[in-house]
């Protein structure tokens, strides 16, 4: 008998994991400042998400809405999603010209592990909104897109 | 970027381990139960000492009969001898899609199915109450 | 690694998939994860499925065979109980599952709902509607996209 999941060999595979995130993201996350749900509804492979993420209080973000594109290729989640802002932010670990966030720079990418969902990416962005190194940096006009 | 960037990593971490140990405590009590009512014969739970959660429990209680495999066959094996009773033998748990071996221990319902004893335990903790084969919930 | 202590009912259901197929049914877990499998059914008979073969993809989640196995279509299909993104509406994979069951009777069981669409249980809204107003025509769009997706796999 084998009882709980600490240390468990069971990988979910790819499809049904972004199935898992699919339900979960339709059922809402946390008090709702992070969501994201799938582009295209007819792609079997569930590769385009949308996420959403409300800027954290007590910073220049607070109240401003930013929309990202996440896409996960074939070999997610062995290899992290590509995160892109499609509203414009200034972030160091976003690049300035394309939105795309900087896994060089922007360690939940960097140090990416298999259990990691696109739900830690945005609520990780979200914080490092909030950082001391971007909470004050000058912003873009709102709702201005790359 | 130090710790701080890994909350999900850490923080998954907890909530596994204390799942894992209700689990084990919820198996342990249902052992324990179970011992219970092989020792009394009894289908009712122990009650009064329990926590609510063991009253919660409680509702999805189900009247079984713990037994060595050998004996239960016998059994079985009386009850078609006599009118009535339908004596179908399983050799093979269709839980586990094992064999019954003749001393372990087998829990039979009711509606006469049987599993092993450890099969069936595992299938009434996952918030289950039916027969896996027939689901009767008797 | 994925494959370290896997259960023996797992090993056993797949020695006798293999060794035992059902007819129009084949079932093959995949080398780096035996919980992961391969599926394929055949359109049953005189059902607008019939010629097409469908792929599947099946997984075994940890809490198996106390919770049921993970199934979607990856073939586009027109039934009003599966929807888009191949998800199945049928009771034995969510409430009605039990442990006596098996991938072979969930995968029997998905054969038969492709003889017998339900759709007072829809999964697919529109594509239940259409099987209510016009039965012949939604029958029709079943078989073209049987011509269409499943035709060829």
């Amino acid at each position: 008998m084998t009882l709980g999941s600490a240390g468990s060999s069971v990988v979910v595979p790819r499809n049904f994991r972004l199935l898992e995130e699919l339900e979960k993201g339709e059922k809402g996350i946390g008090d709702g400042t992070v969501s994201y749900g799938m582009d295209d509804g007819d792609d079997i492979y569930m590769r385009s998400w949308t996420g959403t993420i409300i800027g954290p209080y007590n910073t220049v973000h607070e109240g401003r809405i930013y929309q990202l594109k996440l896409f996960c290729d074939k070999d997610y989640p062995e290899k992290p999603p590509t995160v892109r802002f499609h509203s414009r932010i200034n972030m160091t670990c976003v690049n300035h010209e394309t939105g795309v966030v900087e896994s060089k720079k922007f360690s939940l990418l960097a140090n990416w592990q298999r259990r990691f969902t696109m739900e830690d990416i945005l609520t990780q962005l979200k914080k490092e909104m909030a950082a001391s190194h971007n909470r004050k940096l000058i912003q873009p006009p709102e709702g201005t897109c790359y | 970027m130090g710790l701080s960037n890994f909350p999900s990593a850490s923080e998954g971490v907890l909530p596994v381990l204390v799942i894992n140990t209700v689990l084990s405590v919820a198996v342990l009590k249902n052992m324990f139960r179970s011992m219970l009512q092989v020792v009394g014969g009894s289908p009712s739970p122990s009650s009064g000492a329990n926590s609510e959660q063991e009253s919660h429990e409680s509702s999805r209680e189900r009247r079984v009969s713990i037994t060595q495999f050998k004996a239960l066959s016998k059994d079985i094996g009386r009850r078609s001898s006599g009118s009535g009773w339908k004596g179908v033998t399983m050799v093979e748990c269709c839980v586990c899609l094992c064999r019954f071996e003749g001393n372990e221990e087998v829990s039979e319902l009711p509606c006469k199915h049987y599993f092993h004893r450890g099969c069936l335990d595992k299938w009434f903790h996952n918030k289950h109450a039916s027969c896996p084969l027939c689901r009767s919930m008797d | 690694m994925a494959n370290s202590n896997l259960p023996r009912r797992i090993i056993k259901e797949t020695q006798r998939l293999l060794s035992e197929p059902a007819p129009g049914i084949s079932a093959s877990p995949s080398e780096d994860n035996m919980r992961y499998f391969n599926v394929m059914i055949l359109g049953p008979t005189q059902s607008p499925y019939e010629g097409g073969v469908f792929k599947l993809e099946l997984f075994l989640p940890e809490e198996y065979p106390m919770a049921a196995p993970k199934v979607r279509f990856l073939t586009k299909i027109y039934h009003p109980n599966i929807d888009k993104l191949g998800r199945i509406c049928l009771d034995i994979l969510k409430d009605k599952w039990s442990p006596a069951l098996q991938i072979r009777t969930v995968l029997l069981s998905i054969q038969a709902l492709l003889s017998a669409p339900n759709p007072d249980d829809p999964l697919s809204e529109n594509i239940a509607k259409h099987w209510k107003s016009n039965e012949a025509e939604a029958v029709e769009t079943a078989k073209e996209w049987t011509r269409l997706y499943a035709s060829d796999a």
